[in-house]
């Protein structure tokens, strides 16, 4: 009888149940947001932070152009990516020692929403560019032109060089003209594109195949050369509000 | 909103709440427990604050300040968890400098417990992650990255169980998927496994087999988009048993947790925290315990 009676007690605890449930009663959400003025620094953690800081500083603040007017990061048409593009179109001209036909960047490898006004530093275009890229001269011909145009489409435009201007209806490329003339079969375009693109990223794997020129040269450091060549030479850096990718 | 959480709050701290709109003394006591998880998202090497240049987040974020506010939030809470969803790497020259050795010792002093990994902590390769990890007193968790016969085979749990106040936590990892986002040179063989398929076996798995009782998914998937892919708010539908999607990658700032069914109609809160550093994301969850299957102070949580 006592033993019929203890083979009942694993039945009252799975009606029952024995063990204690925590039942999630209510989830509450409260982000908090972290400005200036809110509250005071961690004096330890930032005693830590310094040594680095100062480290990192003594190379970063160096001016080493100068901007007369702000560059905004924008999709497809921004004078951020505009003056990005035309840097890699022209520096590249230098690096493969050839004219080409135009150059782009990947909006998601232009880092901060922008640049102001005033003296450019070697930060900020570690911050603009942080990645380890380097530049490649890939040749295209028309039809792959078309599938990197209506990759950019897809991608809601990336920035693109003076070399190159398409215009878009809703998410078809309707033309395409370089150096201001329509595209061309049978020929084949010199094309300054950013290593992590030309190797196939962000889903361009139909550039792989594509014969092309390489150089080590870090894409932030190719930027920076630049950038002091023109102070240099006296040139003041600006924006260019030129829309290369039109929206019909 | 506010008044509601004081409420709650005090409500917590004496040990007791009461089901509200009905008379006092109706009802048993009930012991509710809080538990503040706290959490960050693609902090980026944000070490220091944005600068002051007039730009549109100058001034925010900044490590040495988000550690302050942890600290806070410690002493006025009892049980904290610090979780991040990746992308810790990338993004200031700190980074391209120290290769990420002062954002995992800053992260290990501020005590996080719990971060997965994003496409940007491959930026340096694996070797560049894998000589960082002495620097990082907490766990890195990943489920649907297979770490087999690379360089970091043994170091990636898929899952780690935290108990806070006799609570079991069981926290898993979601990665993106790296072909096309990261060079394969850099990601040193790791293998992609579909997040979905995956969540749905871990979480099944941290709920009976390890009697979590609540489930947090570390994404790194991305909170939504407009193409057809896998992301936070996909997971969150074709998946049961995860209570909580800790969200990164697509920068999302949320004003407060969204809230979706999952598979079986049961709530799953999906929260991101901007990126930067700019946000600390702070979610208090209130546990009943008792030993009856009914709770006496359980709130729905309304999808929105």
């Amino acid at each position: 009888m006592r033993r019929l009676a203890l083979s009942f007690i694993p039945l009252l605890c799975i009606l029952y149940s024995c063990t204690s449930i925590n039942h999630i009663a209510d989830v509450q959400s409260n982000t908090v947001r972290l400005d200036t003025l809110m509250l005071l620094e961690d004096k330890s953690m930032e005693s830590k932070i310094a040594p680095y800081r100062d480290e990192l500083l003594a190379q970063m603040n160096v001016p080493i152009a100068t901007l007369d007017s702000d560059l905004k990061k924008a999709s497809p048409n921004s004078t951020l990516g505009n003056w990005f593009a035309d840097i890699l179109h022209n520096a590249g001209e230098k690096i493969f020692e050839t004219e080409v036909d135009f150059a782009l960047q990947n909006s998601g490898g232009l880092r901060i929403p922008g640049i102001k006004q005033g003296a450019i530093t070697v930060g900020q275009i570690y911050e603009l560019m942080p990645f380890d890229n380097t530049l490649q001269l890939v040749y295209l011909e028309a039809k792959d032109i078309r599938l990197l145009t209506a990759k950019m489409v897809d991608k809601g435009g990336w920035p693109i060089s003076h070399g190159l201007e398409m215009s878009v209806l809703d998410s078809t490329v309707q033309s395409i003209k370089i150096k201001g003339k329509p595209l061309e079969e049978n020929t084949s375009y010199k094309v300054i594109i950013p290593d992590y693109i030309a190797n196939g990223g962000d889903n361009c794997n139909f550039l792989i195949p594509l014969k092309r020129e390489e150089s080590p040269k870090m894409i932030r450091d190719v930027v920076i050369e630049y950038l002091k060549e023109q102070t240099k030479d006296s040139i003041t850096q600006s924006a260019i509000t030129t829309k290369r990718f039109i929206r019909l | 909103m506010m008044k509601r959480r004081t409420f709650l709050d005090q409500m917590a701290k004496g040990g007791m709440i009461l089901a509200s709109g009905l008379p006092l003394g109706m009802f048993d006591k009930a012991e509710v427990t809080k538990v503040t998880i706290l959490h960050t998202n693609d902090m980026h090497s944000r070490i220091d604050p944005f600068p002051m240049d007039g730009g549109r987040f100058q001034g925010l974020g900044g490590m040495a300040k988000r550690s302050a506010l942890i600290k806070r939030l410690r002493s006025e809470n009892d049980h904290v968890l610090l979780l991040d969803s990746g992308d810790i790497f990338q993004g200031t020259p700190y980074f391209n400098f120290f290769g990420g050795e002062l954002e995992f010792s800053l992260m290990s002093d501020m005590q996080y417990d719990v971060a997965t990994m994003g496409n940007h902590d491959f930026d340096a390769g694996i070797d560049g992650f894998k000589k960082q990890l002495k620097h990082a007193n907490f766990d890195f968790v990943s489920s649907n990255y297979d770490f087999r016969d690379t360089l970091l085979e043994g170091q990636i749990a898929s899952h780690k169980i935290i108990e806070k106040a006799g609570i079991r936590f069981g926290i898993f990892g979601l990665g993106i998927e790296l072909k096309g986002l990261v060079p394969d040179a850099l990601t040193g063989g790791v293998q992609y496994n579909d997040p979905i398929s995956i969540a749905q076996q871990t979480a099944l798995k941290l709920k009976n087999e390890k009697s979590c009782d609540y489930v947090i998914c570390l994404s790194h998937l991305g909170f939504k988009y407009r193409e057809n892919k896998v992301s936070d708010l996909v997971l969150a539908k074709e998946t049961s048993n995860i209570d909580l999607i800790l969200g990164g990658h697509t920068h999302t700032f949320l004003k407060e947790i969204v809230i979706k069914e999952n598979a079986v109609g049961k709530p799953v809160c999906i929260n991101q925290a901007g990126w930067a550093g700019i946000l600390l994301g702070k979610i208090d969850v209130y546990f009943e315990k008792n030993k009856k299957s009914h709770c006496k102070t359980c709130k729905n949580l309304r999808v929105n």
